[in-house]
């Protein structure tokens, strides 16, 4: 078996040690598991088939259940009080540049040159003095479409190039460590390929930062927002997914100072907590997933600024679908981490926020994943009764069962009309309400695939190929022109 | 598109409003600091308190029949032979009587029928609140809104129906609250902010949930929210996202209903189709009548009909009093839309004309139909648009304000001393030949019933079932499980019955299917005793049993 080359991160500040996701399952993770396997085998062999039915139908009922519930709370709490931090143009106008800190943007690319010359345009019109910007551009050394296309064009100042050649896992996070080695700015963010931060995103930041001094706040989230909502359905419902996420669910747990869901992308993160908290865990499939649970471990609180980044949503299914089995698989991945000590966990988190990381995380790839076989029980139990299914299902649990299908999933349809509403264009509500049901199947199916691929391939990061049809085309056209005349 | 996007944004948030100063009145509310509101919470209570306890004296806490039905519904969800949501379902919407349910496991209060009425109680002293509230938000005048939101709401007919079991508060109620949030939402400069949109929805769903009439409210309402958008100028896609938004909070409900009904009763439009529902109860009772006095195709009639009720059951002089503020409040300078939504109060009285006309509904008017005021409590459903008439006049012409109070309380104390007509209604229901029939019965159980299974159709026996000593969970009835029912009509020895109780006459009038299944069936016949009879009722009991024998058949037959 071929040895998986590992590269060592060294960094200004030594970066603490931490438990990374590189084993999906620990030891005593398998063992619970298989003792689960063998009681539900001992329990149905003794003739308790009905126990296990219920019970797992009791779990499933429950999970079902907390999921919308705990949004739908969000939204109620948001709609009374929002909390995001409302910088005006004004306080921007009077800020100066000799005070403003040193900013760091990681942007790393893989293969996508049809979304870098948007993102060079943007970060260049960024109303932030150009000396205290430090953009590292992360490409490997194998991708010569990009580095070709890089040389090509004469990169700003404040651009720096990092190239680094064969490392595992061959993923973002780990592209990122090699970028937080050389950050020297005292705020770090991550700007993926498609994102387009408004031009006075940082400037936000800064003011944000400046009225938390002396909290605990040590990152400051801007929103983001899909550009092509209008494009199709999909985009539609991903746009949706998105507005909610974060427009009420991002701001409402930072808010109640709650585990934050770190959006990634438009996170503005102290780099010494960044590096102090250990970096990134370059297993993980969501890495800023799995940093938000350190950070609240480690006390640190996070809030919203009025500002915005925006980009692209993957508008055909096949591209769609491998981004989301990413996104389960960081999931589980960040919740399977921190259940190999349940109790350190706790006592970590509070019970709040462990709360909160099962109800957020852990079950937010497990609902798709158990909804087809609910909705093949429910189909198989509409034509033909069978006995077993009724013994499943005792009276309350009958009850629950029931008020979580209905109540749950009118909940996610009125959350998913929440979203539209929240977005920038209308007339959503309908396509949504007419294609939730497709929403959903595509959601079960990224979740069976995450199942089989956090088994199979754990570490696999699955590109999802940018597709930019904003205006950012023309400009890349006229760079890849450029590029080949070069 | 990126850059569109975001100039397109810029370009909508830097578009002057041109529609400031187009709202009349800007009113944040806070339940806390309004004491006028304080208030009006008390009071209504107290009055809520006092009404419900010398009706109580009176006995007329349960005299309606569908009172006692609503109860025993409420209580068999958690104590029969299939306790369960099925309980709930049937020719009526579940919401009273399922909140009900959180009460009717306690003993007490389901025996002196305390488990329905302080659920309906509490509905009256929130519609007294929300009705001030919804003055207020027209008037911006306390006084106005006390004397409309509190003192022209709680009619005598009102006070009386708040303290039984019934559903035509609450219903009240919720179409009070749709409408203050509706309006909530037409006040606010940006109709883009759905919180006060939703919350319309969701009391107009649980309206829908208590009375079917609600579903009819979804016209109305659904309408004044178009063209609101229409007058403001709104796009046409944001308009459908608030419509879709609204009618699936009012929908959503309403669909989970029809599925259960089609689960559990086989068929979706039960409460529409079923022998037990009101549109066959009323065709059986046109059916008997003389041709001028059905309402049925007379139009003129039905009018008749629902307007007296809504005279009587609001009272004479509160009731002229609030058309003539509906009428000034119509041809004020409120925008057409704010117009509408007054009318939106006003809907049950369309809806129940065409109910009459078409013979959905039936309604006897004692002034009308000598001797019967069947139906007349739903008058009381045209109080809301009364109360918000009273207030809009008092704040217009302010001179009158003191006149008005005192008439309005003098047209509640004439009501009240002149004989509340949904009292009169419920008095009727308390004394007619079916009640009778079941103190006989319940009497005759009182005297023989010591144990055993009973078999008896739940509908129109209730009052058996509240007030005889057989415990609910030993009664089949066609409201547990479908297997089980069949068995016990078909077979009632394989499942363990020891009485049976069954209604109808020989020559084919109100027989419940117990008696069209078994009687004079073998079975029957071989194994059972016919032990009462009189008044088209049946009592069975097992043959050769260690259950004592009753030595002759009893007679049923009130005079």
């Amino acid at each position: 078996m071929k040895k998986k080359p590992k590269v060592r991160i060294v960094t200004a500040e030594p970066l603490a040690e931490i438990e990374t996701s590189e084993k999906t399952f620990t030891h005593s993770q398998i063992g619970v598991f298989i003792g689960i396997l063998l009681g539900i085998g001992i329990l149905i062999s003794t003739g308790h088939t009905q126990t296990v039915f219920v019970v797992f139908t009791a779990c499933a009922t429950i999970i079902g259940l907390a999921n919308p519930i705990s949004k739908a709370l969000l939204m109620l709490s948001h709609t009374i009080d929002s909390k995001e931090i409302n910088v005006t143009a004004e306080q921007i106008g009077e800020l100066k540049n000799e005070n403003l800190p040193t900013v760091t943007i990681l942007a790393p690319h893989y293969r996508e040159t049809v979304a870098f010359p948007g993102q060079l345009e943007s970060i260049t019109k960024l109303d932030w003095p150009k000396e205290k910007l430090q953009v590292i551009l992360l490409v490997r050394e194998e991708d010569m479409e990009m580095l070709s296309m890089i040389s090509s064009i004469q990169l700003p100042s404040f651009y720096q190039l990092v190239t680094f050649g064969e490392h595992y896992p061959k993923n973002k996070p780990r592209a990122l460590m090699f970028g937080l080695e050389k950050a020297r700015g005292e705020i770090t963010v991550i700007m993926d390929s498609e994102s387009r931060p408004e031009p006075d995103q940082i400037k936000k930041i800064h003011m944000a930062f400046l009225q938390k001094a002396g909290t605990n706040v040590a990152a400051i989230q801007a929103k983001t927002l899909v550009s092509n909502d209008d494009e199709n359905w999909l985009t539609k419902h991903h746009a949706s997914e998105y507005n909610f996420h974060h427009k009420v669910v991002v701001q409402t747990l930072a808010k109640h100072r709650l585990l934050p869901l770190f959006p990634g992308n438009s996170v503005y993160i102290k780099t010494n907590v960044l590096r102090q908290s250990g970096g990134l865990d370059v297993f993980n499939s969501t890495e800023d997933c799995e940093f938000g649970v350190r950070f609240t471990m480690d006390d640190y609180e996070i809030a919203s600024v009025n500002s915005a980044t925006w980009e692209e949503a993957p508008s055909e299914i096949a591209p769609w679908i491998r981004q989301r089995t990413r996104w389960f698989k960081g999931f589980d991945q960040t919740w399977l981490k921190y259940m190999r000590n349940p109790l350190k966990t706790y006592q970590r988190l509070g019970f709040k926020n462990f709360l909160a990381f099962h109800v957020l995380i852990g079950s937010t790839p497990l609902i798709p994943f158990l909804n087809p076989i609910f909705w093949a029980l429910t189909v198989v139990y509409l034509i033909s009764e069978p006995d077993f299914i009724e013994q499943m299902y005792p009276e309350t649990l009958f009850y629950l069962g029931l008020l979580s299908m209905v109540s749950g999933n009118f909940l996610m349809i009125l959350l998913t009309y929440a979203g539209c509403i929240k977005g920038k264009s209308d007339g959503h509500v309908r396509t949504v309400l007419c294609t939730i049901w497709l929403y959903w199947i595509l959601q079960a199916i990224a979740a069976w695939r995450e199942k089989y691929q956090l088994i199979t391939r754990p570490h696999m990061w699955e590109l999802t190929p940018k597709v930019i049809r904003t205006e950012t085309e023309d400009l890349a056209t006229e760079v890849q022109e450029r590029t080949s005349l070069g | 598109m990126q850059a569109n996007s975001a100039a397109r944004i810029e370009k909508r948030n830097s578009q002057p409003n041109r529609f400031k100063g187009f709202i009349n009145i800007q009113i944040e509310f806070k339940w806390t600091g309004d004491k006028v509101l304080h208030v009006v919470i008390l009071l209504a209570g107290i009055t809520s308190a006092a009404s419900f306890v010398y009706f109580y004296q009176e006995d007329m806490i349960l005299a309606y029949g569908d009172a006692i039905a609503r109860l025993t519904m409420s209580r068999l969800a958690t104590n029969s032979v299939n306790p369960g949501i099925e309980q709930l379902i049937g020719v009526w919407p579940p919401l009273p009587q399922a909140v009900m349910v959180l009460l009717s496991i306690i003993d007490p209060l389901y025996e002196t029928g305390l488990s329905g009425s302080l659920v309906i109680m509490t509905s009256f002293v929130v519609g007294a609140a929300y009705m001030y509230k919804l003055v207020l938000s027209f008037t911006n005048d306390k006084l106005a809104s006390f004397i409309g939101g509190f003192v022209a709401f709680s009619t005598a007919d009102m006070l009386f129906l708040q303290s039984t079991p019934m559903s035509e508060v609450p219903f009240t109620t919720f179409i009070v609250m749709t409408t203050y949030f509706t309006r909530q939402w037409m006040l606010q400069e940006d109709l883009g902010k759905l919180k006060p949109l939703c919350l319309a929805a969701a009391t107009l769903a649980a309206a829908c949930m208590t009375r079917y009439e609600g579903w009819v409210g979804f016209i109305p309402f659904l309408s004044v929210i178009a063209i609101t958008h229409w007058q403001r100028k709104i796009s046409y896609k944001k308009t459908e996202d608030h419509l879709f938004v609204f009618a699936t909070i009012v929908g959503g409900p309403i669909l989970a209903w029809l599925i259960l009904n089609l689960q559990y009763l086989g068929d979706p439009l039960f409460f529409m189709n079923s022998e037990f529902s009101s549109g066959s109860i009323a065709r059986a009772a046109l059916a008997g009548m003389n041709e001028s006095n059905r309402s049925i195709h007379n139009l003129p009639l039905s009018i008749e009909l629902y307007a007296r009720s809504a005279f009587d059951t609001v009272g004479w002089i509160t009731a002229s009093l609030g058309i003539v503020g509906v009428t000034l409040l119509f041809f004020s300078k409120q925008n057409v839309a704010e117009k509408l939504l007054t009318l939106c109060l006003l809907y049950p009285f369309v809806f129940f004309i065409a109910s009459l006309y078409f013979g959905w509904s039936a309604l006897w008017h004692p002034d009308v139909i000598e001797g019967s005021n069947w139906g007349t409590r739903y008058g009381v459903l045209m109080t809301p648009a009364a109360a918000l008439g009273v207030g809009y006049l008092v704040h217009k012409v302010r001179f009158i304000q003191f006149p008005v109070f005192v008439l309005v309380i003098l047209s509640t104390g004439i009501t009240w001393q002149g004989g509340i007509l949904s009292a009169g209604e419920a008095l009727q229901n308390k004394t007619n030949d079916d009640a009778r029939i079941h103190a006989e019965i319940t009497s005759f159980l009182d005297e023989h019933y010591d144990r055993g299974i009973v078999v008896m159709n739940r509908f129109g026996n209730e009052p058996i079932f509240y007030k005889s000593p057989v415990p609910l969970n030993k009664i089949t009835y066609e409201g547990v499980e479908q297997d089980f029912w069949n068995q016990a009509l078909t077979n009632p020895i394989s499942a363990h019955v020891d009485w049976i109780i069954m209604r109808g006459h020989p020559d084919g009038r109100r027989q419940d299917e117990i008696w069209r299944t078994l009687r004079g069936s073998p079975t029957l016949v071989e194994h059972y005793d016919l032990v009462a009879q009189g008044y088209g009722y049946e009592i069975y009991k097992i043959k050769g049993t260690d259950l004592p024998a009753i030595s002759e058949t009893h007679p049923i037959n009130p005079t």
